[in-house]
């Protein structure tokens, strides 16, 4: 808790021979978080060789495979197990199966797309023949118009209408005869004096023109009763063609499955081999492990490379970047979804999913304080769970937030929006109003030092001292924070008895935060005091405290929100039902259950939006970066069958 | 329909978004910027500044204005990428699909370089870096040998099936115009879709800076079309979209008939847009050069007014987009500037931030 698990950075040296085998039982234990070598360090990554052509060619095969599976329409199936790692060996012999079942696919595939191509344009044909019907006229007299200008060819669907629009100058006529899945096939025709206009409209409406029907004579009666027989034996070629690939797809389906498998494998294998660094036949495999991984690690490495590897490990500091894995208890991982939304701790940031958790839970209890509420959000937060669907992973969320809701509804005396049917423990939020607010000011205090400590400790554990002692956020921020407030409460209290307390309680900090760079340079020891001139310098940090002050004024006056929606639940709860009170029977009923329902739903919503709000701007805005990025331990595909070598 | 996992998602964006609106640059560290005395010193200045990260630019043979835009551009994708996550699915769609200018952008250059037959490698250095965020096999496409082959392996995407139609006649006339043109209308078209998608709040803030900006550019193609290429009208209403937020087909009919840039943009944003009074007396030429600025400085004040008042809704992220995406634009002006020795006085007419 608070923080996340800690990272050891490794350097694994292995040998050329053995680089496969180790990566490949890294990849199966799945516990390295890989670091890129960078090129600019001595060990430079591998740029082509061996390797590269032989990923090229794995990239090139599954390229391929795809292509057959698709053509074979063969399904993919779900993963099985693991395979070997010896992705030279595996690469001709893969090669020759795929080239074997790749010949006859392609001679398929080459009399399909024949069959498929004659069918189309005999489809074409026949809309354009068929369009052509109703005139009774013989296609060699058609085609020898002179006073009429007619094209006839396809465009995308889309540019139909727009063509129409564009033609606003001439008299034309576009009649679509046939819709395909894109495009659309039309005659257009206009005065042969304004041919020059249509054609380049046509064309920047993307038209491609067809030719009027060649090699088809006679009426287009006779054209047609042709054409459909021409049809017909295409349809039964088809049909064989169709035969043949099931057949296809029955003898060779399991062994493409099973080279995919392979071929994956392998590619991401030399992958993830590409990102290590080489020199001479040495090979070094870096990145991040958590330390209760590490022992397991280490035995891994020793035994894939028998002895010939070397793995160090360094410490990870706050400064290596290293990738986050949060640790919290089971009952708390929910609510890791809230902070990582925002954004994940740094490495040596304080993890603050526990803090996060029990603030947003006593912020969201208060402002939708119900019992009966409550216990409707908690039986939603159940039946949310049982479903399948991405939306359940708030579902613990919302049963704690209903249970809270229910724990301060139970204070406030509070069941489905009416009070004194329960007795009230603490207050009635619609009748002691300024108790709660400044109830809700204080918590907000309490929550803004307790940012302001974490602050502290974040800067302390990463030795940052001028952030610790300098900063708004730091201890000068504590203290002019407690110093403004103090003197506040003096003046409401008609005046401090002693003004020269006061006043040096608010300059100490204001002038520790405005001198924050001269003084840690001081503190430790460097010199310029300043990187810029010192006015510069002032105005920017006066400008820089103003903000803060406002900062600490709205950040604490933000939290009377927390009261304000607990009197603003209260009297909307009232509302439905005196609303129901005027409506009688039935009416009243729906209007209960409908309001309830809305009150929930709306009122369940804004308040969350509230917390968080509450949570990500005036919380972790005192200490909280959120600039981590998560552990992503590199694994290799694991699908289908065994490997090649089992199963050739 | 509402999610339950959209609340916490808009309070995620409204943070984050908020925390990158403070990353933006000052009007102080524009005025330094601005008088760095050289390119050099441009860049120099500009590792003071959030763009650390971005400019690690230094080579043997000095500083690669190129590559420096194509970092600066490439930070403002990553931006706005890393935003997406967080954003409930309607406007989330919608912010992917705006987001794929920078791979319409990536892959003009990527056909005009291998149209062209431009070293891969040098080629590559022109690209936007869009990171796995892009889907395109960017390697794969400049490595092809012909137009018709990088349409070809984007088959089955949406870059693929915008161009198909468009193929033929690329291949009859050998222009790129005819590809360009088609992918530019097909992904406006969608986004002027995801935009009527939206509902709400949402619909309206899309509109009211996506909506401006696609109008905008509409009307300026059909001027281009009209002064630079000399189309003919029904080609200009072909290559422009025929509906828009504020303008529709009859805007750019009254285009394609001849009407004057000044008259189109008094009759659609008469009373919105500001400094039209420049565009008198100047040719249609001349102020299509002004009416960009314009445009983008208009964008640039609504973007500004969207951080005060409730933003809980889609308009906070498209006003941090536009902001972004102005002061990089701006910042590239500022090096173009400076590397061919313009002084800050003669760079400022030019700026949208440092204007305004």
């Amino acid at each position: 808790m608070f923080k996340p698990v800690s990272m050891r950075y490794v350097n694994i040296f292995v040998l050329e021979e053995d680089v496969e085998r180790v990566t490949a039982a890294l990849g199966s234990l799945g516990t390295l978080h890989l670091s890129q070598v960078g090129d600019d360090e001595a060990w430079t990554r591998e740029q082509g060789g061996r390797r590269s052509e032989q990923r090229s060619g794995y990239e090139s095969l599954e390229r391929t495979l795809e292509e057959l599976m698709d053509a074979l329409q063969i399904p993919s199936v779900a993963p099985q197990s693991s395979y070997g790692a010896e992705p030279g060996r595996d690469l001709q012999q893969v090669r020759e199966e795929i080239d074997t079942i790749g010949e006859g696919v392609d001679d398929w595939q080459e009399r399909k797309s024949g069959a498929e191509e004659k069918m189309e344009q005999l489809q074409l044909l026949q809309e354009e023949v068929r369009a052509l019907a109703p005139l009774d006229v013989s296609l060699e007299r058609l085609r020898a118009f002179e006073t009429l200008h007619l094209v006839v060819g396809s465009l995308p669907r889309e540019n139909l209408e727009r063509l129409q629009v564009a033609l606003f100058r001439i008299p034309f006529v576009i009649i679509p005869v046939y819709e395909g899945d894109d495009c659309v096939l039309v005659y257009a025709a206009c005065a042969a004096e304004d041919a020059a206009i249509l054609r380049r409209a046509l064309e920047s409406a993307f038209f491609e023109p067809l030719e009027l029907p060649e090699g088809l004579t006679g009426p287009p009666s006779e054209a047609l009763q042709e054409l459909e027989d021409q049809l017909d034996q295409v349809t039964e070629t088809l049909r064989e063609l169709e035969r043949e690939r099931e057949q296809m797809a029955q003898d060779h389906g399991d062994r493409l499955r099973v080279l995919r498998g392979v071929v994956r494998y392998n590619a991401s294998l030399l992958e993830t081999i590409d990102q290590f660094g080489q020199h001479d036949e040495t090979y070094l495999i870096s990145g991040w492990v958590p330390v209760g991984e590490l022992e397991a690690l280490v035995e891994t490495v020793d035994e894939t490379a028998e002895e010939k590897a070397d793995v160090e490990v360094l410490e990870a500091g706050p400064k290596d970047q290293a990738p986050i894995l949060l640790q919290n208890p089971g009952f708390l991982r929910p609510f890791e979804t809230i902070v990582s939304v925002f954004g994940f701790p740094a490495y040596g940031e304080i993890d603050p999913t526990p803090i996060v958790a029990l603030t947003f839970l006593l912020m969201f209890g208060m402002m939708f304080g119900d019992v009966g509420h409550g216990l409707l959000l908690t039986l939603f937060g159940l039946w949310l769970s049982r479903r399948d669907t991405e939306s359940a992973s708030l579902a613990p969320i919302l049963i704690a937030a209903g249970i809270s809701g229910m724990l301060f509804g139970a204070l406030f005396g509070s069941l489905f929006g009416q009070e004194g049917i329960l007795p009230h423990l603490w207050l009635s939020p619609l009748e002691d109003v300024m108790t709660l607010l400044l109830a809700s000011v204080a918590g907000g205090v309490i929550l803004l030092n307790l940012g302001f400590l974490l602050h502290v400790v974040s800067a302390w554990r990463s030795r940052d001292w001028g952030s610790l002692l300098f900063s708004s956020n730091g201890l000068a921020g504590i203290g002019l924070y407690w110093a403004l407030a103090g003197v506040a409460v003096s003046i409401a209290r008609g005046g401090s008895r002693s003004p020269f307390l006061c006043v040096v309680a608010l300059l100490l900090p204001t002038v520790a935060i405005l001198l924050r760079q001269p003084l840690v340079r001081l503190i430790v020891g460097s010199r310029p005091l300043l990187e810029s001139s010192w006015v510069r310098y002032l105005v920017r940090a006066f400008f820089e405290l103003f903000e803060s002050l406002i900062g600490y004024f709205t950040n604490s006056i933000s939290f009377v929100r927390l009261g304000a929606f607990a009197v603003a639940h209260g009297a909307l709860g009232q509302v439905v039902f005196i609303m129901a009170d005027m409506s009688g029977g039935l009416g009243r009923w729906l209007i209960i259950i409908v309001g309830t329902a809305i009150l929930i739903g709306f009122e369940g919503m804004v308040v969350g939006i509230q917390a968080l709000r509450l949570e990500y701007y005036e919380f972790f805005d005192k200490f909280f970066q959120g600039t981590g990025r998560h552990f992503e331990p590199f694994q290799l595909p694991q699908e289908e069958d065994r490997a090649i070598r089992s199963s050739a | 329909m509402i999610s339950p996992l959209d609340p916490p998602r808009y309070a995620a964006v409204y943070a984050k978004v908020h925390t990158r609106f403070s990353q933006l640059l000052s009007p102080g560290t524009w005025e330094d910027l601005l008088s760095a005395s050289d390119l050099p010193e441009f860049i120099r200045r500009l590792e003071g500044t959030p763009y650390r990260a971005v400019v690690d630019l230094e080579s043997d043979e000095g500083v690669d204005l190129a590559h420096l835009e194509r970092s600066l551009r490439g930070h403002s994708a990553q931006a706005v990428r890393s935003l997406l996550r967080f954003m409930p699915p309607g406007p989330r769609d919608l912010l992917a699909w705006r987001w794929r200018r920078f791979e319409l952008d990536n892959l003009k250059t990527v056909l005009r370089a291998v149209k062209r037959q431009v070293d891969p490698e040098r080629a590559r250095a022109t690209l936007v870096p869009l990171g796995e965020a892009s889907a395109i096999p960017w390697e794969v496409l400049l490595e092809a040998r012909s137009v018709s082959a990088v349409v070809d392996r984007l088959t089955d995407t949406f870059y693929g099936r915008a161009l198909e139609p468009a193929l033929d006649r690329y291949h009859r006339e050998d222009r790129l115009f005819v590809l360009e043109v088609r992918l530019d209308l097909v992904y406006f078209r969608r986004l002027l879709e995801k935009i009527e998608g939206l509902g709400g709040q949402d619909r309206k803030e899309a509109e009211r800076f996506l909506g401006i900006m696609i109008d905008s550019q509409n009307v300026l193609w059909a001027f281009r079309y009209r002064e630079y290429y000399g189309l003919s009208p029904e080609e200009i209403l072909n290559y422009s979209l025929h509906r828009g937020v504020k303008v529709d087909v009859s805007t750019i009919r009254r285009v394609a008939q001849g009407a004057s840039l000044l008259a189109v943009m008094q009759d659609v944003w008469d009373g919105i847009l500001s400094g039209l009074d420049r565009l008198e007396g100047l040719s249609d030429e001349e102020a299509l050069v002004h009416a960009e600025g314009i445009f983008d400085r208009f964008m640039f004040k609504q973007a500004r007014q969207v951080r005060t008042g409730y933003a809980m809704h889609l308009g906070i992220v498209l006003g941090y987009d536009v902001m972004l995406e102005t002061e990089v634009g701006d910042l590239v002006t500022i090096a173009e500037g400076k590397a061919g020795g313009w002084s800050a006085q003669q760079i400022r007419p030019y700026l949208t931030v440092g204007s305004s």
